[in-house]
């Protein structure tokens, strides 16, 4: 192998490559993209806890409903004064997201009650209302059962834990959050690089086939010459647009650091002393 | 002094044998010809002589050394479909190509700009292919081909797809690299241009080389077997002559191929009782009747040469 010859194919390849306009606009949109990307998850995630859906609970029981009423007062409505093809028809309409029909066999018998909704809930929405009803249901035979108050604060117990990470330094906050959205973050990277950068390889082996220049190529460069010039000329693009967005990262947050500081003192300054 | 030694070799695609068993010399400073109908394996072996492709059996010779990387410096070589980068500048693409034939860039950019300047190309340097023209760009492969300064020079086809002042211009080049000690291989289905340029010729059907040598001598080992006859008159006496082959006939011209060593004073007897005759002449077959004749279902003279 000469690798003279794979420094000329790989030269050509990078100058080429970086001298296109495509280069230059995938450069530049990408970080917007991702931005964009990021943004688009932190709005659904936020738009879904602000749209309550509202659930009709029509309640044999007289019992139940007051308490999943206290437990999400936006969430659930007594209706049990209203007909079950009332409840479908509004169900249908939008009104209500769903009802639920709950009887003396749901205190009595842990009997499971069915929830009818107009679809697209979400598995947290189920899961919640789910608790919601578990509670209800638990608390109210708590009470028929006459259970002294004591024990019903050991029902109430809710353990949690704390992490601490203990290095050589000492103990130290535990990263495990932001380490794991680090590594996803860097996973999707990888996944997007061998598609995009795989992809960029293959097409830069059709494009030689289709101009037909590449029975002048092969015979000058070995095949193996070729590829290897290709990969590692690709791989040189590859490390240019990542070493640009983290100058432009890195540029951004040095640029921005003064604006920040600038802001905390004026909120300092305007703090009471 | 053999410049290219062909020696014994085969090439199978599969159950396909595209060359089979061909041997061939190229003498250094002659222009050689690689003839036969399409398919015949002139541009698998010439492949294999550019180290595109390497034989299954037999080896291959270029200035006494096995073909190699070393051996692909030495040779210019145009394929038969042509092409360039399109995306890319004239004169970067130029320099990519000869410098990867292991030519300095120094030598290279003044190699470059002399092909240039004799082929009135010196403002395209700085344009992409795809603004040039198909002429304008067959030009710039055929520098690409010969900017390294090879002492080979392999042309596969090198006159399809050309008009004939271009095509009329690569001959003259072709002939003028000759003259300059160069040696240039090349493959061909047009007749003429073969009768015209080269000096030696190796004739390929059906993966083997059926017929090697100097084109001169060739054409005098069939002897001249063939008749060239004007008249006047009804030319339908030509239907009736057993053991000829009639080519490129019209209404007052035949030239007449005499198969079996047929006494040609009979025909022209015949001629004679049937039309007035201008001329009668014994000629040496031209090349096209023994490309037919060799190829062909005739093959009266395969087993003398070999």
């Amino acid at each position: 192998m000469s690798l003279h010859k794979i420094w000329l194919v790989l030269k050509r390849e990078y100058l080429t490559r970086v001298k296109s306009k495509s280069f230059i606009i995938i450069t530049a949109l990408t970080p917007l993209a991702f931005v964009a990307f990021m943004g688009i998850i932190v709005y659904i995630s936020i738009s879904e806890t602000e749209v309550e859906k509202r659930i009709g609970i029509l309640d044999e029981t007289n019992v139940l409903v007051e308490r999943l009423v206290e437990l999400n007062e936006t969430r659930y409505f007594d209706v049990s004064d209203q007909s079950v093809e009332n409840l479908r028809s509004k169900v249908k309409a939008g009104d209500l997201d769903g009802y639920i029909i709950l009887s003396d066999s749901v205190i009595e018998h842990s009997k499971s009650p069915t929830l009818v909704h107009g679809g697209s809930g979400g598995l947290s929405f189920l899961s919640a209302v789910r608790s919601d009803l578990r509670e209800a249901v638990r608390e109210e035979r708590l009470t028929r059962q006459n259970v002294s108050e004591e024990i019903r604060d050991i029902f109430e117990t809710r353990t949690g834990l704390e992490a601490v990470k203990l290095t050589e330094e000492g103990e130290s906050e535990d990263n495990t959050v932001f380490a794991s959205a680090l590594g996803f973050v860097l996973g999707l990277l990888i996944f997007f690089g061998i598609f995009f950068y795989g992809a960029l390889l293959m097409r830069s082996v059709i494009e030689e086939k289709t101009n037909r220049v590449l029975e002048v190529i092969a015979s000058s460069v070995k095949p193996i010459e070729l590829m290897f010039g290709k990969l590692f000329g690709v791989l040189s693009i590859a490390l240019t647009q990542f070493g640009i967005w983290i100058l432009f990262y890195t540029g951004l947050s040095i640029a921005a650091a003064p604006v920040a500081a600038m802001i905390v003192d004026a909120q300092m300054d305007s703090l009471p002393t | 002094m053999a410049i290219i030694n062909v020696n014994g070799i085969s090439k199978s695609f599969g159950k396909t044998r595209a060359v089979n068993d061909v041997s061939f010399e190229v003498q250094k400073g002659r222009i050689f010809g690689l003839l036969g109908p399409n398919g015949a394996g002139k541009t698998t072996t010439i492949r294999m002589i550019n180290y595109i492709l390497t034989p299954d059996t037999g080896s291959i010779e270029i200035n006494g050394i096995e073909a190699s990387p070393e051996t692909q410096k030495m040779i210019g070589y145009m394929p038969e479909e042509r092409g360039l980068y399109k995306k890319m500048k004239v004169m970067d693409q130029l320099m990519y190509l000869t410098q990867l034939k292991g030519m300095n860039g120094q030598n290279a950019k003044e190699a470059i700009n002399y092909w240039l300047d004799r082929f009135g190309a010196t403002e395209w340097k700085k344009k992409e292919v795809s603004e040039l023209s198909k002429g304008m760009s067959q030009k710039i492969q055929f520098i690409a081909t010969i900017a390294h300064d090879p002492d080979i020079y392999i042309f596969d086809e090198p006159f399809s797809g050309l008009d004939p002042i271009n095509s009329e211009t690569l001959k003259e080049i072709i002939i003028e690299l000759r003259d300059n000690g160069k040696t240039i291989l090349f493959s061909t289905h047009r007749m003429e241009q073969v009768e015209q340029m080269c000096d030696d010729i190796c004739l390929f059907n059906n993966g083997k080389a059926v017929l090697t040598g100097k084109l001169r001598e060739i054409k005098g080992s069939f002897g001249e077997n063939t008749i060239n006859l004007e008249f006047d008159g009804d030319g339908s006496f030509l239907d009736k002559l057993k053991d000829v082959r009639i080519n490129n006939r019209s209404t007052n011209f035949a030239e007449i191929r005499v198969l079996n060593d047929q006494n040609m004073q009979d025909i022209l007897k015949l001629a004679m009782d049937h039309s007035e005759i201008h001329k009668f002449e014994r000629i040496q077959p031209s090349l096209t009747d023994i490309f037919i004749s060799t190829v062909g279902e005739d093959n009266i003279k395969k087993e003398e040469i070999k």
